[in-house]
């Protein structure tokens, strides 16, 4: 009985948690007249023309306005921005992650502090920096420009590397390290020749968790970004704009936009837990 | 010399992060707005006038009843799910996958998803509750509702975080101690309050104060699903800052509201920094 109840409970929560998947999935094979049919239709005949019209900017409507949502260049935009703000945090953040993890400071607390103090970033209210950044951004030109869009993701992508990798250099006994210093290895040796082979594994899943983040994220883009740098978050908003025309197609870019993060997840799923907490809880 | 990698790190967040913080907290001080190029010194104003400003107060207190609302469901269903978890070896794998996909996709995207989903026209969650004689709800449309209807969609993006941490948890107690205690003849509920919980604690405080930090500034779900309306039944603090700067252009009067924002989650977060550290000295 106990089992039984176990069981059913478990059912209602994965159906709770896969329906609106599911259903999204259904309105983005659907044709305009069934979508917006005033009863949801469970049986319908599925299409591919909002996928095929999210590609070719093809509606299906013409009651449009002139400017249309152009999915592909969100879907580059949004490759070439996390993966530009991945690449400059891995650089930045994992060799500093070494640094705070293993070289003697003066103060001890000063490790942990610096630590703490590049978290907060992360944790910082967006608009509060960006809307002084978005007068910077105007004032240098970097409004609406894939290298500005980097920058300020650095902000939650450093931070982030900072603490994820430096959990897994701490997984790794300071006896082997020492052993290579005592070889006579400088520090830059034994991190290229010691670490780095041994952190392999946990630092390829720090940049495909910073990837996602970064993926994921929406204030920055939002306001210091615009028309030709708009990621797939801001990107899927402007479906919305011509309300009941095309939710066939935002069904559709939610879809495609998550894709990247669903198949990533299923491969992290241990590491999941780990990325989100920093590294501190280890799933 | 090694510290000088900590450099690039330590400068980048500055640059894109200090500088403009800083940069806005001056021009909280003017007549910034945004359609000018030039603006003036008006000390205190835009502060004394926040302090009379009834929406800016609403908007305080949206932001901490989304909070509330929000966390306490986050964490009553994620302590449920973490019990399943523990208890279920067999179907662990696969409830695991499932409840990571959503903290993996885009806020934004989910939102968007229950959006579509909860429309009073042809959205198939009335549709549904219509077979259990529930009259039609206006989910994001009703003032009365709304607030809660986002706690909710908040609630499944995040309940999995939730849920996850507590689950590590659990996974790490100790079994020597409730063999002692099933020896010493304790009840279920003392194994409980006087065992798991105790180990337990640190690790729920760090769970509800990070919901607490990064729900107290949530923008994305609410801006993608009601933007702040119906009136500014759900109009948050953070959205506050956005519309009255980029809806009223009023950017002095928006940041001196931002610089608040920032107070309290500097505040929030230096709470939740203390149990961390604590929290992690266990673990």
């Amino acid at each position: 009985m106990r089992y039984l109840f176990f069981y059913v409970l478990f059912a209602f929560l994965v159906i709770l948690i896969v329906f609106p998947m599911y259903w999204t999935f259904t309105l983005s094979i659907k044709n305009h007249r069934d979508i917006t049919s005033a009863v949801p239709k469970f049986v319908f005949q599925p299409t591919a023309a909002n996928y095929r019209g999210l590609f070719t900017g093809e509606t299906g409507t013409t009651s449009l306005p002139a400017s249309k949502p152009n999915f592909p260049r969100y879907f580059l935009n949004g490759v070439i921005i996390s993966g530009g703000a991945t690449l400059l945090a891995m650089l930045v953040g994992m060799p500093a992650a070494y640094i705070l993890t293993r070289t003697h400071f003066k103060k001890e607390s000063t490790r942990e502090n610096l630590a703490f103090t590049l978290l907060s970033f992360w944790f910082g209210p967006e608009m509060a920096i960006t809307l002084p950044l978005y007068r910077i951004y105007q004032r240098v030109g970097l409004l609406d420009t894939y290298l500005g869009l980097i920058l300020v993701y650095q902000l939650i992508s450093i931070p982030f590397v900072v603490w994820m990798s430096r959990s897994y250099f701490l997984d790794i006994p300071v006896s082997i390290e020492e052993a290579s210093l005592v070889d006579g290895a400088n520090r830059f040796q034994t991190f290229a020749r010691v670490v780095l082979p041994l952190a392999k594994g946990g630092l390829a899943v720090t940049a495909l968790l910073t990837f996602i983040f970064c993926w994921n994220s929406f204030v920055f883009a939002l306001v210091v970004g615009g028309e030709r740098t708009m990621p797939v978050t801001t990107g899927s908003l402007g479906f919305i704009r011509y309300e009941a025309v095309l939710w066939g197609q935002m069904s559709a870019a939610i879809i495609v936009s998550a894709i990247p993060a669903i198949v990533l997840a299923l491969l992290l799923q241990k590491h999941i837990i780990r990325g989100l907490t920093f590294g501190s809880v280890k799933g | 010399m090694e510290k000088l990698i900590l450099l690039p790190a330590i400068v980048i967040p500055i640059l894109v992060g200090v500088i403009p913080f800083a940069l806005g907290v001056s021009l909280s001080f003017t007549d910034w707005r945004l359609a000018y190029p030039t603006n003036s010194f008006i000390g205190l104003e835009n502060y004394l006038y926040l302090f009379q400003d009834r929406n800016f107060w609403l908007a305080v207190f949206i932001s901490f009843e989304y909070v509330f609302l929000a966390v306490s469901i986050e964490l009553l269903l994620g302590s449920i799910v973490a019990f399943l978890l523990s208890r279920n070896n067999r179907g662990q794998w696969f409830f695991r996958s499932i409840i990571v996909v959503p903290l993996t996709v885009a806020p934004v995207l989910l939102a968007l998803m229950w959006k579509l989903m909860l429309s009073t026209s042809g959205g198939v969650v009335n549709y549904l509750l219509g077979f259990l004689k529930i009259s039609p709800i206006a989910w994001l449309a009703d003032s009365s509702v709304a607030l809660t209807t986002l706690a909710f969609i908040d609630a499944y993006i995040y309940t999995p975080f939730v849920a996850l941490i507590l689950f590590a948890g659990i996974q790490n107690l100790p079994r020597d101690p409730y063999e002692a205690a099933v020896v010493d003849g304790a009840s279920g509920w003392d194994s409980f309050r006087y065992i798991t919980w105790p180990l337990m604690r640190p690790l729920v405080l760090v769970a509800v104060m990070f919901r607490l930090v990064v729900s107290f500034k949530v923008f994305d779900i609410i801006y993608a699903t009601t933007s702040g309306g119906p009136g500014n039944a759900t109009t948050n603090l953070h959205l506050w800052v956005y519309l009255n700067a980029f809806r009223y252009g009023d950017m002095a009067y928006a940041m001196s509201g931002a610089v608040i924002l920032f107070v309290i989650i500097y505040i929030l977060m230096n709470i939740f920094v203390r149990m961390w550290k604590r929290a992690t000295a266990y673990m």
